[in-house]
């Protein structure tokens, strides 16, 4: 009779003790998992953001310089990738071509004095700045959170209950390095 | 022995300036003069102005002046200090920092999440070109940011709190404004998230209490009335039923609740023991640039 309960006390300790163990390492999962959505959220709102400068930015060089159709046809398509782009890779991408296609638009500019000293156009590239500032910062949030929650994707015990829950390992924001940097001048004319 | 201690202990006093390369704010918190370039005149109106401010508003803005980023780029440096100082209430996030590298000749200024809507980039991109750079060509740092300085306190004052104009400041009106019209952040769904992690918490605490009583209440029933065993556990599992709904409602509320009720606290200006921050923090919004 005691002997009996003393047993059944000793289960349920067992399974209480199991039971908290999952229950922790599944909740650290599901935090650093939240972590990751709403960083990835963040960067969508200020990618978002940057894409909806981009047509007004092209106008306003545009109202200047009439003729130079085949950087903003650049700009446009590089546009509309970002905003099709689907998955992280797919976004780090896109952002990267989006920022080398500006670089054509920067060497129009140069050709305008008038342009840029124009208020709003200094406004417009102030704001563009102001996206690539926040979504420099938003990437670096969202990275950070990606290595936390791929640590415990991977790392015992909590790789276990990953498996048995179908946490998968996230994607960094990273794009090719090939995108990310610009065509070195100088060296491509032998300097 | 006490040596390998005290090595260790300076290893450990060290480590912070190891390894960031964000500087400690001074005691005034509110001007951090690393560069040397403001006057005491200029330090003393900041400080008053901040002051002000911060225990008006809560919104804190502070200046820091450093020589060199040593590479860094301006705007990310600027989004490490600002964090880890954590200007602005932690609630309002309702900071903002100005930066100045004398020697790379270049300034940003941050905003938190919280003022972003009224010190947007543009008109910070305006303050910029209005106060600061044109003092600021001609190596004049002490009146440019003293002017950048008040341009910000005032729009601050005026846009954000609707509070009197500063004196001694002219306002300069924009020419041009960009309204961003997108969507915002959304807040964190914190209390459904709290609530989501609290749950089998719940079950497991009550759950495992209630497995040993029902235990011994079935031995006690058993004896008693055998034949009403299932009966009796129905009526216990139904109460305990109700517990856990109470339970699970109440911390939904509460924690629901807290959410909209944060705000208070935080803030940690004034006071005898030197200035600090509130602990908000940034998304890197802000405008800035070479001058």
């Amino acid at each position: 009779m005691k002997k009996g309960l003393i047993v059944v006390i000793a289960i349920v300790a067992v399974i209480a003790i199991i039971g908290g163990v999952c229950v922790s390492n599944y909740n650290a999962l599901v935090t650093a998992r939240e972590t990751v959505d709403s960083a990835e959220a963040n960067i969508d709102t200020y990618l978002q953001r940057r894409a909806d400068l981009i047509p007004n930015i092209v106008a306003s060089v545009k109202s200047f310089a009439k003729h130079e159709t085949e950087v903003y046809s650049k700009i446009a398509d590089a546009r509309q990738k970002l905003v099709n782009a689907g998955t992280v890779a797919e976004k780090a991408q896109a952002n990267s071509e989006l920022t080398s296609a500006l670089q054509g638009l920067n060497i129009v500019v140069e050709n305008y004095p008038e342009l840029k000293t124009d208020s709003t156009y200094v406004a417009l590239m102030d704001e563009l700045e102001g996206s690539e500032n926040r979504i420099a910062t938003a990437r670096k949030d969202y990275n950070d959170a990606v290595k936390d929650y791929n640590n415990k994707v991977i790392k015992f015990p909590a790789n276990i209950f990953a498996g048995i829950f179908g946490f998968e390992k996230a994607e960094y924001f990273e794009a090719d390095d090939g995108a990310q940097n610009a065509p070195d001048v100088d060296a491509l004319l032998g300097d | 022995m006490i040596r390998k201690i005290s090595l260790i202990l300076l290893i450990i006093a060290l480590c912070p300036f190891l390894l960031g390369s964000a500087p400690d704010y001074t005691n005034e918190f509110y001007v951090n003069d690393y560069a040397d370039v403001l006057s005491e005149d200029t330090e003393q109106q900041i400080m008053n102005t901040a002051v002000n401010l911060a225990n008006e508003t809560t919104a804190q803005v502070c200046v820091l002046t450093i020589d060199s980023l040593h590479g860094e780029d301006i705007s990310e440096y600027s989004v490490e200090v600002f964090r880890d100082w954590g200007i602005g209430n932690k609630e309002k996030d309702n900071g903002v920092l100005i930066v100045l590298s004398v020697n790379d000749r270049e300034m940003w200024i941050t905003t938190g999440y919280g003022v972003e809507g009224t010190l947007t980039d543009t008109r910070l991109g305006q303050f910029r070109d209005t106060y600061a750079f044109p003092y600021y060509s001609e190596d004049n740092f002490d009146e440019g940011t003293l002017q950048l300085f008040n341009a910000i306190v005032n729009e601050l004052r005026v846009q954000e709190y609707g509070l009197s104009e500063l004196e001694n400041f002219q306002n300069v009106e924009p020419d041009y404004y960009y309204e961003y019209q997108g969507e915002e952040l959304s807040p964190e769904a914190f209390g459904f998230i709290l609530f989501l992690l609290c749950l089998p918490a719940l079950v497991v605490m009550i759950g495992v209490p209630s497995l040993i009583i029902r235990y011994f209440y079935l031995k006690r029933y058993d004896k008693l009335h055998s034949t009403n065993r299932l009966a009796a556990f129905m009526v216990k599992m139904n109460k305990l039923k109700e517990i856990i709904l109470f339970i699970v409602l109440f911390t939904r509320r509460s924690s629901r609740g807290h959410h909209h009720h944060r705000g208070g606290g935080g803030f940690g200006g004034g006071g005898g023991g030197g200035f600090r921050g509130g602990g908000g923090s940034t998304g890197g919004g802000g405008a800035g640039g070479r001058f």
